[in-house]
């Protein structure tokens, strides 16, 4: 899967991990910020995307902290699981 | 001794919703809570993005909280000093049923800290507090039936003696497709129509109070 | 308004089943936490605080249920005066009640309903009148104790009971695991390197009244207040928790100089410990000497405020600053003087103060009764 396709993947994932009922993936732009001004995703939101790195793409992370400089963007996210996916 | 007032009041069952005594929104009969909450959001015409992360619980209080202020214009002052005082009998049972399925089998053990916080009954004061700023203090007590007489009398003590303004009561039940909300608020305008004391908010539970 | 006065307490936890035990082992420095490795509670080991020693169990009833009548019953018998069981009033305090009778099927066991809780203590106790049941995540200990002594400086009640507790479950354990909550050791409030709590078990009662039997310290009710900044992350300028504590202050007209030392909620998230230095540096009580208890006993959510504001009392009693298990190097945003070793102190004042998900902050005032 190129990164392309794997960021429509995730728009998809992440509106439904995250409850993002009143957002459609035609809406998120791949390089808007996720937290702060962009999606404005909340300390919770990235929780949920630790857990949904995990159980889809195998991926653990056991910082949280680590978590503000993967999920800058939905682009940084899919950058991140194709350097670190197992399966 | 100052006189309070119930100035307006929301309550929600399983049938409609009803403002200060009147039918003003009919649920579907034969629909579940879940679809009952999110068409009276989109009747609403509300905008407000968090609704979707709530449980039902906070879904079913914020929603309540929309319809009693939405003709209210208190200001942002009287939202700060507020005190927010609520009571059920389900505590948060229906959100911490869901994170006891999600740890209840081995091979599938996935708590998830988007239903996890939502497992504490005060989390929809919260709620309702993010979305008004309401600042003032704030109580939650679980019992089995609604208790009018000791909501009044603790009320009655904030007002008197612990500089209370502004009050929300009520009571926010939800238990799978069992559920029901009541609040009201109370505050010393004169002007308000009904009396604040347990008959009343007894009737006013049941939107009987007109 | 009239004064409210301690007149018994309890405690039962993994440091004792009295109030004299769990003080004299925290005054020695000794913690309840260990490392708990036991599916019942978490597919892998975890740190937390466990009752081992079982004695309290009462047949017929649940492990919570029975750390409550154990607690309520010793704190009586000790009590200063004969409880009146026709007027006294019994508040409880619990975050999740039986939730370890909750499984995952469709029926949900009665004694989890937390209203049916208050009334099966109750019950047992013979009170006649009708309990209430305070669950307001994990300030619900301190709100507790200030409703209680409102009903008594108001002359609503003249005596009321007050009994907080909660127990370990893979339900509370799982949760904050998913928040990411828990510390990979023993908890370090306000310290650099802390990393989370540590999950508690315990049930502590304080017995207040309006009339001074023989006690020696009074409470002074404060205030509560909101956030509504978020419902679980703390607020970013403690102005919230500054709220409660100034309010509380200037109800009893004390200034912060009278603060002997504070009794804090500090759980060691880095954001809570964070928000309560923004707090007390708004309040200017920055340099008054502050603790936390939760390295002694781990986090009890629903008993925190209760077994916390009673060691906070014993230690005013016993004049002496106990140290803050834990803490090694200020690690907050604003520097706080955090208590490093136990030292005496003429003790007069203390201040307890509480936080918790939901935005919630409460205080509370303890005073030696001169």
């Amino acid at each position: 899967m190129n990164t392309e396709e794997l960021i429509e993947q995730l728009k998809g994932e992440i509106i439904e991990q995250l409850n993002l009922e009143d957002i459609s993936k035609e809406e998120i732009n791949p390089d808007d910020e996720l937290f702060g001004a962009g999606l404005g995703l909340d300390s919770i939101d990235a929780l949920e995307l630790i857990v949904l790195l995990e159980r889809s793409y195998g991926i653990k992370i056991e910082d949280p902290k680590k978590g503000r400089d993967i999920f800058k963007s939905l682009r940084s996210m899919a950058e991140y699981i194709q350097e670190n996916q197992k399966d | 001794m100052n006189k309070k007032m119930i100035n307006s009041y929301v309550g929600i069952t399983k049938d409609a919703v009803f403002k200060d005594g009147n039918k003003v929104f009919s649920f579907n009969e034969s629909e579940l809570l879940n679809e009952n909450l999110r068409a009276l959001y989109k009747s609403e015409d509300l905008k407000y993005s968090k609704f979707y992360k709530m449980d039902h619980l906070s879904r079913l209080a914020y929603l309540s909280s929309e319809l009693l202020f939405k003709d209210l214009e208190l200001s942002s002052d009287t939202f700060n000093e507020m005190c927010i005082f609520l009571t059920n009998s389900t505590a948060s049972l229906d959100t911490d049923s869901a994170h006891q399925k999600s740890i209840s089998s081995n091979e599938n053990y996935q708590p998830s800290p988007s239903v996890f916080v939502y497992t504490l009954t005060n989390i929809m004061m919260g709620e309702i507090a993010i979305r008004y700023k309401i600042k003032g203090e704030n109580y939650c007590l679980i019992f089995n039936k609604f208790d009018a007489e000791f909501m009044h009398e603790y009320s009655d003590m904030l007002f008197e003696f612990y500089g209370v303004n502004h009050l929300l009561i009520g009571w926010v039940d939800v238990l799978k497709n069992d559920y029901k909300s009541f609040l009201a608020y109370v505050s010393k305008d004169m002007n308000a129509k009904w009396d604040f004391n347990s008959d009343n908010l007894i009737k006013s539970y049941k939107n009987e109070l007109r | 308004m009239k004064d409210v006065y301690i007149t018994g307490s309890n405690i039962v936890s993994p440091l004792g089943m009295t109030t004299q035990e769990n003080y004299s082992k925290v005054k020695k420095g000794v913690s309840g936490i260990d490392q708990i490795d036991d599916r019942h509670y978490y597919p892998s080991a975890f740190y937390g605080s466990l009752i081992t020693d079982n004695q309290f169990l009462v047949q017929e009833h649940s492990r919570l249920e029975s750390m409550f009548i154990h607690s309520i019953q010793t704190a009586i018998d000790e009590n200063t005066e004969p409880i009146d069981k026709e007027n006294c009033l019994l508040i409880l305090s619990t975050t999740k009640g039986n939730i370890d009778l909750l499984d995952e099927g469709d029926e949900i066991h009665k004694d989890v309903f937390l209203g049916t809780l208050s009334e099966k203590i109750n019950a047992h106790f013979g009170f006649k009148k009708n309990p209430m049941m305070v669950s307001n995540a994990c300030i619900s200990g301190v709100m507790a104790i200030n409703m209680a002594a409102r009903y008594i400086e108001t002359g609503k009640y003249s005596q009321v009971i007050v009994s907080g507790g909660d127990i370990i479950t893979e339900f509370v354990v799982s949760g904050f695991s998913s928040l990411m909550a828990l510390s990979a050791g023993h908890c370090r409030p306000y310290d650099k390197e802390r990393d989370g709590i540590n999950i508690g078990e315990a049930c502590a009662t304080i017995i207040m009244s309006g009339a001074n039997t023989n006690s020696s310290v009074k409470v002074l009710a404060g205030f509560t207040s909101n956030d509504a900044n978020h419902i679980s992350g703390p607020s970013r300028t403690g102005d919230g928790l500054y709220n409660s504590i100034s309010k509380s202050l200037e109800d009893h007209k004390i200034s912060t100089r009278e603060i002997d030392f504070i009794n804090a909620h500090g759980t060691a998230t880095a954001f809570n410990d964070d928000m309560e230095s923004k707090a007390f540096k708004l309040a200017e009580l920055d340099h008054t000497p502050v603790n936390s208890f939760k390295s002694y006993f781990g986090h009890t959510l629903g008993a925190a405020g209760v077994i916390e504001s009673i060691i906070s009392v014993e230690s005013m009693k016993d004049n002496c600053l106990i140290k803050s298990l834990g803490f090694k190097q200020n690690g907050t945003t604003f520097d706080l003087n955090v208590i490093g070793e136990n030292c005496n102190k003429n003790v007069t004042t203390v201040l307890k103060t509480a936080s918790g998900f939901g935005g919630c902050n409460a205080a509370v005032i303890f005073q030696k009764d001169e």
